[in-house]
Formats: structure tokens, sequence, C-alpha cells
């Protein structure tokens, strides 16, 4: 890092595809360990009519019954009573007579009584029976919708727990693509930068490459000049001609007269 | 020189040759001096980086400082660009400068005494002004 460099740095692409790469793995390691979840079939007690009898049971029909037993003795007093008077106005009141027919109507009250409260009993059983068994029905039907409603819940569930697992299968794939591009753009940002400064030491290096030649250009100048002046001298070809002269002297002279004598 | 005579011998030259001979040695030691002088180099040598270059280096900083990767001032790394005549680029000049100063004055002064001085004074060790005593003209008839 070069001087003006940014001191502050967040996050780089490294750092990021690293992260992103070891979240890939943990969410697929995650994702190959899903356990689907088990589908519990749903229990219910069916319901039992005769404990529900008792909620059903006419409160009032002890009242009715008892409204009815004195209705009966009523009526079975008044004939009581007109049979007395039949019998005082015959003379006849307090005689064995009237004591069996006094028996009788009693005996025919009494019966007259059973059979009207027999009936009164069956008929509130046969009614609270009849509701409870209503009740027990609809009490099955609700906890058989309960039970199929929970297994379909507990199926859409693990549906929504697989494809929620395939989910974070698909994400934890796409994380680590993420993480891989992101490396690549580090990566081609790096490169990038480390071309521009290879050109720029290039044109630095040019310069320091020029800067030692200039100064060796300086120190080397007398050198320079001396080459300059040394080889305008050694250019000159050897071509010089030779001339030779005689000057004769005083003894050449008088050889030469004494020849022509 | 037997019997009273004198025998000589003399080279001699075209006249040509000669002339252009005393001619290009004359001026070799004339531009001896000038070869002898550093002219320093002025202007930029090298090009610049060009606009669309520095475009594309302010976009690798913008991806760096996105992505949160360091980046540079690239502008502190390169020397000033210079202009002459339109042309820009960059001069080695400024190195040279400081190199030459960094010799020592007394060394400096004798290289630069080969030379021609600022004002146009040949250097006191120039051709021009280096002793000459001629001792092979043959009984000193020499020139």
């Amino acid at each position: 890092m070069g001087a003006g460099a940014n001191p502050q740095m967040t996050a780089n692409p490294f750092a990021q595809a690293s992260g992103a790469q070891q979240g890939a793995l943990a969410g697929t390691a995650a994702g190959m360990t899903y356990q689907p979840s088990q589908v519990q079939a749903t229990s219910y007690q069916a319901a039992d009519p005769t404990q529900l009898m008792a909620g059903y049971q006419n409160p009032y029909e002890n009242q009715v019954v008892q409204q009815t037993l004195a209705d009966i003795g009523q009526a079975q007093d008044i004939a009581l009573n007109q049979m007395g008077a039949q019998a005082t106005a015959a003379n006849a009141f307090g005689g064995s007579r009237q004591g069996v027919a006094e028996a009788q109507t009693r005996l025919g009250y009494g019966k007259q009584a059973a059979n009207t409260i027999g009936q009164l009993r069956q008929q509130g059983f046969n009614t609270a029976l009849t509701a409870a068994q209503n009740q027990a029905a609809a009490q099955n039907a609700a906890s058989q919708f309960g039970a199929q409603a929970g297994m379909t819940a507990q199926q859409l569930n693990q549906m929504a727990g697989l494809q929620g697992a395939q989910q974070r299968l698909g994400a934890a794939s796409q994380l680590g693509n993420l993480g891989r591009q992101s490396f690549g753009y580090g990566q081609q940002i790096q490169q990038q930068q480390a071309r521009e400064g290879a050109m720029q030491r290039q044109i630095q290096q040019q310069l320091i490459d020029q800067a030692r030649g200039g100064f060796q250009r300086y120190t080397g100048a007398p050198a320079q000049g001396l080459q300059t002046l040394l080889g305008t001298l050694t250019g000159v070809p050897n071509v010089q001609g030779q001339s030779s002269s005689f000057n004769p002297g005083l003894f050449n002279y008088l050889q030469l007269g004494a020849s022509m004598f | 020189m037997s019997k009273g005579g004198t025998q000589s011998t003399q080279a001699t030259l075209p006249k040509w040759f000669e002339t252009g001979l005393q001619q290009g040695v004359g001026m070799g030691r004339d531009l001896t001096p000038l070869m002898s002088t550093y002219i320093p180099e002025s202007g930029p040598t090298v090009a610049a980086l060009s606009p669309q270059e520095q475009l594309s280096q302010q976009y690798t900083n913008m991806a760096a400082q996105s992505f949160g990767m360091p980046t540079v001032d690239t502008s502190s790394y390169l020397p000033p660009v210079q202009n002459m005549g339109g042309i820009q680029g960059y001069s080695a000049q400024p190195m040279i400068d400081q190199m030459i100063s960094n010799v020592p004055q007394g060394q400096r002064d004798y290289i630069e005494s080969f030379g021609i001085s600022d004002t146009g004074e040949i250097g006191l060790r120039a051709p021009q002004n280096q002793p000459v005593a001629l001792e092979m003209q043959g009984g000193g008839r020499g020139k």
C-alpha cells in the first residue's frame, strides 16, 4: 500500500467471499441434516352416551310425576268420596261391599298411577338417551374432524418444513455462488490495480533510466569532448606522398666539370 | 650528404586534402568544448497518462472502494505533468538536477571546466586553453 492509500478498510471481498463460503457450507450442512417431522395419528376417546344422559334428564320430571300422583290421588279421593256418599245413601256405609269397592278403586288408581309414572319415566329416559346419543354422535364427529384436521396440519407442516429445507439449501447454494462472485470481483479489481500500478511503475522506471543517462552525460561530457577531438585527429588517412630533392655541393660541381673533359 | 651535397626528403599532401584536413581539425577543436558541455534536456520526455487512462484509474478506485478494498491516490505517484507546446509528459530533469547538485562543488567545477560556461566562455581545460610545447618538429622548424 503506497502513499495515499485508504487506511479504512472495513471489509474486503476476500473476507466477504470467505464468510459467504463458510455460511454456505454451514447452511448446506444444516440443510443436509434436515429430518422431516413424523406425522402422528391424532387419537380420540369415543363419547359414551350413558355418561352424557345425566345432563339431559328433565329437571321438572319429578315435579310432573309428583303432580301426576297428586292428581291421581285427588281423583281417587273424589271417587272414594262419591262411593262413600253412595254407600251412605244406601245405608251401606262401612259395609263389606263398600270396603271391597274402595279397595278395587284404590287398586285401579294405583295401577293408573304406576302406569302413568312408568310412562313418564320411560319418556324422560328415552328423551335423555336420544339427546345423549345425538351429543355423542356430534362429539365423535367433531373428534374425528379434529383428528383428521390435526393430521392434515401435521402433513402440511411437514411439507412446509421440507420446502423450507429446500429453500435453505437453495439459499446456501446461492450464497456460495455469491461468494465466488465476490471473490471474482475482488480479483478483477486487484488485477486491474496491479496492471495500472505496473504501468505507472514502468513510467517511473523510464524516468529513472533517463535521469541516470542524463547524469552520465553530465559526468561523461569531458570524455565525450576528448573523443570528439581524438576522433578528428585519428580520422586523418595515411595518404601522404613523398618528394626527394638534392642540393649539390662544391665537390659535386668539380666532379661534374671533370667529367665534361 | 656525401661529397659535399645535401639529400632531403619531405612528405606532401594534395592541396585540397590538406585544406580539408586543417578545416576538419579546426572544427573538431572548436566542437570539443561544446561536446564537453552538459546541456540539460528540458521538457517532457515521457508521455503522460492520457485523460482516459486517468479516468480508468478513478473507476478502478471507485470499484475498489465499493468493495471495501484499499484505494490509492494515483496522482501522488507520478511527477507533475509538464506541458510544452501542447505535449504533455513527465520530465526526468528534476531528478538529474538533484543528482548533479549532490556532486561536490569542486568536482562539478572540474567537470564543467572542460566545456562552455553559461556565459559562453570556453573553460580553462578546453583544448584551446591546453598548454602546447611542440617537440617533434625536427630542428625546431615546426609550427
